[in-house]
């Protein structure tokens, strides 16, 4: 009773499950995402490097995201939080996404649509992600967004947004900050960075040891060992590559 | 029970089936008003995506993801009610657990549904199993529920067997459902062999679904817990859905039996006796739920560490307090009071702490989901407003919910006779003739794979799919994910450090760079050198002479940089120092990288450029690399120890193809063995067969 069938029975679910794993494995691959138009083939880790002692929260760095990204008014990407202490400190705080070392949002993200590029930004395939807001719990820093609306941008007819240039933002989509790479990839400045009066906001290179806030360029390393820079809930071992600098109204110290 | 209550039992069991009056379709009309208000509702949400719902940024889940745990929770009533009573062997089940199968799988179907509401891009869902990835909470989500649903689809069709068999025996259906009971009876005639394959089935299936429901319930926890949100990251969470999925389903299947009861007029074989168990196990749950409950709390609120101490403050007396305490008094207390009080009336008390309990249960559910909207300590806490939409959908599932139970028992007996007549230990078991041989045959062809042994391949091979897109590609693709990027860059090595003299003295060369900036409009002249330090791993001493006229200059400011390329050509300072008597100033560089370095430097008194000369030099020492990739301390927890539960996955399909698959085989193949003429029928079913 049923030898020959349940051999059938085995045989016919393994040629199917290569089939279809055969199908399916090629697409599952991620495109790589080494920017090729990079003019300098040289190997990039973007930082960012955050002076809270020149923050005045004027928030122009939100408003430049917005505009960059076509983002509605209630998207801060890099979002600028008034903290005042018990003790009467105040002091603003722009957070823009970490760029986790060990990103929980990459990690529970059940199709791959978020994942790290070879410059280590964390950015989010849009084409690829279903909406499901696992990501955003996972977060620690709640630095994503959920497109819950249609955002408003003029739609190119002839354009296709990519995770590097994901504008427009999809509706039903999770989008977030991703250190402008578009940009960077141009050799321009970030948005915020480009846009913040204060020189509060510095972009680097953790490989070439290096940052820039636009204006003065600084050796990172030292930059962050001279002026004791933090990070953001070091605690959660997320590794966040964005490192803060306490304080308010100091002088700087290079 | 005598011979003819039994026969009453299988009459009002299957009175049922196939007979719809007018207040059926005038109920079945009212709730399918609902589900369509639902479905509009859904559509308006597709059209305009989730702004018409009340999530935001700070609560990016609402009523969906409640609706979610609370159906998937209440679905386990059913599964534990009828799993647990078969397995300790409890005569009483037998009228039960037809109804608490089906309400499991009723509810697991709308829980499933509630959760692809809930999703951004619903066009996407295919994504989940095409590029499914092994680390994500969500998938073992989808694999769980699907394990979940497939084993309560066979946990409900293999005792359904028998009666299914009886009964289209006994009513000769015709048309559709005629055939649908056709291939449900599997060609059952109550023989002896088809008896033991059933009741293995069954038995294996009764093992499995206790399990496969923790785990279900576990990842649904698991959803939460392991993210690191105030409030959702517990190590109680997983055996605290749990035990809230048992509380409320065996609520859910209190009301369930209930509703039969009256609905199928059932009184006789569902008695207080059964509300009174049940409501045993209500207590009991209730009780088990309370004290987590208080561990939980009194865990977080001893030290009121933020920000849970103000997620505590809002839910005992803050703005969710009028959610909080009509859940614990109203919700878990009140209904332990009701069902424990002596009083007259247990079916209407325990039906009462029921619907407490179920109600109780999705307010809990919410004060979990819209944690993260008030336990966020560096934002003003937002209190979560469902809009129509939502409330329009979770209307239309609720709806669904009666409707499904109404179509189900309409196609099937709504008690098992089977199992009826099994622990009445009823000797004379129905054995019924053969009928449709031909149609028999062909169901199991010899050497020929029938509809079966597919079904079955298509279980082991989305289990080997499964198996297959966890074990082969997604590590690789994961660990590529996660890893990212390696980099290599050398360090000092003697080899180089030879270089490094060799490329010392060619910068004697850069001086008259230096020598060039004196023409210039600058009034003093500046020149550059640059060596090794004699600790070649500290790297390069750069020194400049400031000279006016060719006398050294003291007390001026020299500033270094390097020409660094980072978004644009960008002058880096190195350091800054103030020349010396004679008019010297130097600083040791351990440069980022080797290789061809650009140097600029300036001298400066007061606000003035006195001086400024370029320079370069060849760097054969580097500082070691700032950055190296930051790892975790198990850095493939999160990818191996699902492997392990996906091996585990793979035996539970297989024991489902076993139960379900061979299960059905042998009954089949046993109804072509006795192909004698059909033995006296001296079961119930056959007397009733005769009377026709």
């Amino acid at each position: 009773m049923g030898r020959i069938t349940r051999r059938k029975v085995l045989g016919g679910s393994v040629a199917a499950a290569g089939a279809i794993a055969a199908v399916f494995m090629p697409i599952g691959q991620r495109p790589s995402t080494a920017s090729a138009d990079d003019k300098t083939t040289k190997k990039r880790h973007w930082v960012m490097a955050i002076d809270m002692r020149r923050c005045d929260g004027c928030r122009k760095c939100t408003e430049a995201c917005q505009t960059a990204h076509k983002l509605p008014k209630t998207f801060e990407w890099i979002k600028v939080n008034e903290v005042v202490t018990k003790v009467g400190t105040r002091y603003f705080m722009p957070v823009p996404c970490q760029q986790c070392e060990n990103a929980p949002c990459l990690r529970v993200c059940p199709v791959g649509a978020t994942f790290k590029a070879a410059d280590g930004v964390i950015l989010v395939d849009q084409d690829r992600c279903i909406g499901c807001r696992m990501c955003m719990a996972a977060c620690p820093f709640g630095r994503r967004y959920f497109n819950d609306s249609d955002p408003p941008a003029f739609q190119d007819p002839f354009g296709h947004p990519t995770p590097e240039y994901p504008v427009p933002q999809q509706k039903g989509t999770v989008g977030k900050c991703m250190f402008c790479v578009h940009q960077t990839e141009q050799g321009k400045l970030p948005a915020c960075v480009e846009v913040c009066s204060m020189l509060a906001l510095y972009i680097g290179d953790a490989i070439a040891d290096v940052a820039t806030n636009g204006k003065d360029t600084v050796r990172l390393s030292e930059f962050l060992r001279n002026n004791d820079a933090w990070r953001y809930k070091e605690e959660l071992n997320t590794g966040p590559n964005v490192y803060y600098i306490t304080g308010h109204g100091q002088d700087l110290e290079f | 029970m005598d011979a003819r209550t039994l026969r009453t039992y299988t009459e009002r069991a299957t009175a049922n089936v196939g007979r719809v009056g007018p207040l059926w379709w005038l109920i079945a009309t009212v709730l399918l008003a609902f589900v369509a208000f639902g479905v509009y509702a859904l559509s308006v949400q597709i059209r305009q995506g989730h702004s018409v719902t009340g999530v935001s940024h700070s609560v990016f889940w609402g009523f969906y993801v409640v609706n979610f745990v609370f159906f998937i929770g209440i679905s386990y009533g059913g599964a534990i009610t009828s799993a647990i009573l078969r397995l300790t062997n409890a005569k009483w089940r037998a009228p039960i657990s037809r109804i608490a199968e089906g309400t499991a799988l009723v509810t697991l179907l709308i829980g499933a549904a509630s959760v692809l509401i809930d999703v951004g891009r619903p066009d996407r869902i295919p994504f989940l199993f095409m590029y499914a990835r092994p680390g994500s909470p969500i998938t073992w989500d989808w694999i769980a529920i699907t394990t979940y649903l497939v084993g309560t689809v066979i946990f409900f069709l293999l005792p359904l067997i028998p009666d299914v068999a009886t009964y289209r025996e006994t009513a000769q259906p015709t048309g559709p459902r005629g055939r649908l009971y056709g291939l449900l009876s599997f060609g059952w005639r109550g023989t002896p062999a088809q008896e033991k394959a059933l009741l293995r089935g069954i038995g294996i299936m009764a093992i499995l679904i206790i399990p496969l429901a923790v785990s279900v319930h576990s990842v649904l926890a698991w959803l939460f817990a392991l993210t690191v949100q105030a409030g959702w990251h517990s190590t109680l969470f997983a055996p605290l859905f749990v035990l809230a999925a048992m509380l409320s389903g065996v609520a859910t299947v209190i009301l369930v039996i209930a509703a039969a009861r009256r609905a199928y007029a059932l009184h006789e074989f569902i008695t207080e006796k059964h509300f009174r168990y049940l409501t045993y196990l209500l207590v009991a749950l209730d009780a088990a739920y309370l004290y987590f409950m208080f561990s939980e709390y009194l865990t977080e609120g001893y030290m009121q560490e933020e920000p849970m101490g103000h997620v505590l403050q809002l839910f005992f007396s803050g703005a969710y307090a009028s959610w909080f305490w009509p859940f614990v008094i109203g919700g878990l207390i009140l209904p332990i009071v009701l069902v424990t009080i002596p009083a007259p009336a247990l079916v209407a008390r325990s039906v009462a702490a029921s619907i407490l309990v179920v109600a109780g249960m999705w307010v809990k559910r919410f004060l979990i989901v819209i944690l993260p909207g008030v336990a966020q300590p560096l934002m003003p806490w937002e209190v979560y407003k469902p809009t129509w939409v939502e409330l329009g959908i979770t209307l239309g599932l609720l709806a669904a919910i009666p409707l499904g139970l109404m179509i189900l028992f309409a196609l099937f007996p709504v008690m098992s006779v089977h199992e009826m007549e099994e622990v009445e230990g009823v000797s004379g078991r129905s054995i019924l003739p053969v009928r449709r041989p031909v149609e028999v045959e062909t169901l199991v062809a010899p050497g020929r794979s029938g509809w079966l042994p597919r079904l079955g391949g298509a279980g082991v091979a989305l289990a080997l799919v499964a198996a297959v897109a966890i074990v082969g590609g997604g590590p690789a693709k994961l660990a590529q994910g996660l890893v990212g990027t390696r980099v290599s860059l050398q360090t000092s090595s003697s080899t180089h450090a030879e270089g490094a003299h060799a490329a010392a003295p060619g910068m004697p060369e850069a001086p008259g760079t230096g020598a060039a900036a004196t023409g210039g409009a600058m009034p003093m002249a500046a020149a550059i050198t640059v060596e090794p330090s004699d600790d070649m791993t500290r790297g390069y001493v750069l020194q400049t002479r400031i000279t006016k006229d060719t006398k050294p200059v003291p007390q001026v400011d020299v500033r270094f940089y390097e020409v660094v390329d980072l978004l644009g050509s960008r002058e880096m300072l190195i350091g800054s120092r103030i020349t010396d008597a004679g008019g010297q100033a130097s600083v040791v560089y351990l440069p980022a990288e080797l290789g061809h370095h650009d140097l600029v430097i300036r001298a400066a008194q007061g606000e003035q450029t006195v001086a400024e000369t370029r320079g370069a030099f060849d760097a054969a020492v580097a500082a070691p690399l700032a950055y190296t990739p930051e790892r975790l301390p198990l850095e493939r927890f999160s990818v191996d120890l699902p492997l392990i539960a996906g091996g585990v996955l793979l035996i539970v399909w297989a024991l489902f193809a076993f139960a379900f698959v061979g299960t059905a085989r042998m009954v089949a193949s046993g109804a072509r063995e006795a192909t004698a003429p059909a033995r006296a029928s001296r079961g119930v079913a056959g007397q009733a067969r005769l009377e026709k």
